[in-house]
């Protein structure tokens, strides 16, 4: 008998067996926030910086690259609320998008893994999506399946379905306090993560991100904004296509996300995600992610470019 | 029955979930214990490999038989690399409740412990095989799959799996005719492979 034979295993005490499935039930049930829309904002502004400082405009973050330390600069608290209330007035004066099914959103990603040492920015990749645009439906991702462990198939185009479709983010409430309120609400509702403030200005980075909006909405988001205690306004910033501008940031737990804006027009431009103090993650100035936006349209049909 | 379990799956369907780890939650279980010979470990590996499978839920191929080769496909995975899926998943296993140390029954505790030598002991002879080749034992060999199944599951061709299960057995019988020799069974370095 050359062969060991598959040894007796019994099976899972049926107490952790129950515990177990709970416990996942919890977590597949858990009210994500825009799951599949969420860039998990970690470390990519701050390479762009480095990038354009150096006048290199290759990948200088391979997969094994030094991490990314940008320059911290002091936030302006004051200026933030001026800042936003000015561009809500702008906004209103963009003319809205045409007709279409489908919003189409073309983005530039770096982000980095934590929980492993310094956080290094994985590579610069590119990501199409494609959400519904009034109706409940399925929405279709397009990036590079850039984990390693392969299972079977490697989806370069994901479909995401039963997606919110854009039209929900345009129908928030237009007045920015009652918006504050709701999304306060959501935040006491799942009962943590980070705290008010701090929740508010995400989930408003979230609808901003990867949707198309129309000037009264992109309006309402940002005098919502302005009333979050806490922001900031910095300058001199770059997104992940190396674009500057200026950024309507937030700080907290030692680490700063910003909204990168144009500094003239004030359109959107990307965001970006790095340490503020030294931590475990990294020292001051590590970038945890960094995104620029580069297209943004509305299409006819679900994977089609505009 | 099956194809449509996949599409709800698929769509998200946490009820179709629930019935997957049901069905499936025992078979994971025993694979890791097999991989890895520790309970403790192998539960955590029973968790992620079910969150994990959630996470890529839409990668799932709508048609099909049985789940079980794409789970212990996800599983072999995850025993391959615990360290990226524990830190993916780390807020959720922060939430996975603290294991009960205090057991039931005496009697209980003394079969788990007899079953315990025997795995170890088994898993013993398996450590001398490159990992690889150990993947496709354990899934062709005592957790059944058929080629293909297994195939499906490692993402390989089919006949990567035979050339590996084959070259597998080779080894096993080399080791038990040196055993017999008395000959010392000299692992094979993890990760020396690929």
């Amino acid at each position: 008998m050359s062969e060991p034979t598959a040894p007796q295993v019994p099976a899972i005490p049926t107490a952790r067996r129950q515990a177990l499935r709970q416990h996942l039930m919890n977590e597949v049930t858990r009210p994500a926030r825009r799951p599949q829309r969420m860039l998990v904002l970690a470390p990519a502004a701050a390479v762009l910086a480095v990038v354009v400082a150096a006048g290199v405009i290759a990948q200088p973050w391979a997969p094994r690259s030094a991490p990314l330390i940008v320059p911290v600069h002091q936030g302006e608290h004051v200026g933030a609320p001026l800042l936003l209330n000015q561009m809500a007035v702008a906004a209103a004066d963009t003319p809205p998008p045409g007709e279409g099914e489908y919003v189409y959103i073309r983005s530039r990603v770096a982000v980095a893994e934590l929980g492993d040492g310094p956080a290094r920015l994985g590579p610069a990749y590119e990501r199409e999506i494609w959400i519904p645009r009034y109706e409940r439906g399925d929405g279709l991702l397009r990036q590079p399946f850039l984990e390693l462990p392969v299972i079977g198939v490697i989806p370069d185009r994901t479909t995401l379905p039963d997606m919110p479709p854009n039209a929900e983010v345009v129908d928030l409430p237009g007045d920015p306090d009652e918006l504050l309120a709701k999304l306060h609400r959501e935040r006491d509702e799942r009962g943590r993560g980070s705290s008010r403030d701090g929740a508010a200005f995400t989930a408003i980075g979230d609808l901003l991100r990867e949707s198309l909006l129309p000037p009264p909405t992109s309006a309402t988001l940002y005098r919502a904004a302005a009333r979050i205690a806490g922001v900031e306004v910095v300058r001199g910033v770059t997104d992940a296509a190396g674009r500057r501008g200026i950024a309507v940031a937030r700080t907290e737990q030692g680490r700063r996300d910003e909204w990168i804006f144009d500094e003239r027009t004030f359109e959107y431009l990307g965001e970006r995600s790095y340490l503020v103090a030294d931590t475990a993650d990294g020292p001051a100035g590590t970038v945890l992610a960094t995104a620029a936006v580069l297209r943004r349209a509305v299409v006819p049909e679900r994977g089609q470019r505009p | 029955m099956t194809a449509q379990l996949r599409l709800r799956i698929r769509a998200g369907d946490t009820d179709a979930f629930g019935e997957l780890f049901d069905t499936h939650a025992d078979a994971v279980y025993r694979h890791a214990v097999w991989s890895e010979g520790d309970p403790a470990l192998a539960e955590d590996v029973v968790s992620l490999t079910f969150l994990e499978a959630w996470r890529i839920r839409a990668s799932l191929h709508p048609d099909g038989d049985s789940l079980r080769p794409w789970l212990l496909g996800i599983a072999t995975n995850v025993l391959r690399n615990r360290r990226r899926a524990a830190r993916r998943h780390r807020e959720a296993l922060r939430r996975l409740p603290v294991r009960d140390t205090v057991p039931d029954f005496a009697d209980e505790v003394v079969g788990r412990m007899h079953d315990a030598d025997q795995v170890a002991a088994a898993i013993a002879a398996l450590r001398a095989l490159r990992r690889a080749d150990r993947e496709v034992f354990l899934l062709c060999v005592w957790s059944q799959l058929d080629y293909a199944a297994a195939a499906d599951a490692l993402g390989v061709p089919v006949g990567t799996v035979r050339s590996r299960l084959s070259r597998a057995r080779t080894r096993l019988r080399e080791l038990a005719e040196r055993e017999l020799a008395g000959t010392r069974i000299v692992p094979v370095e993890q990760g020396d492979y690929r």
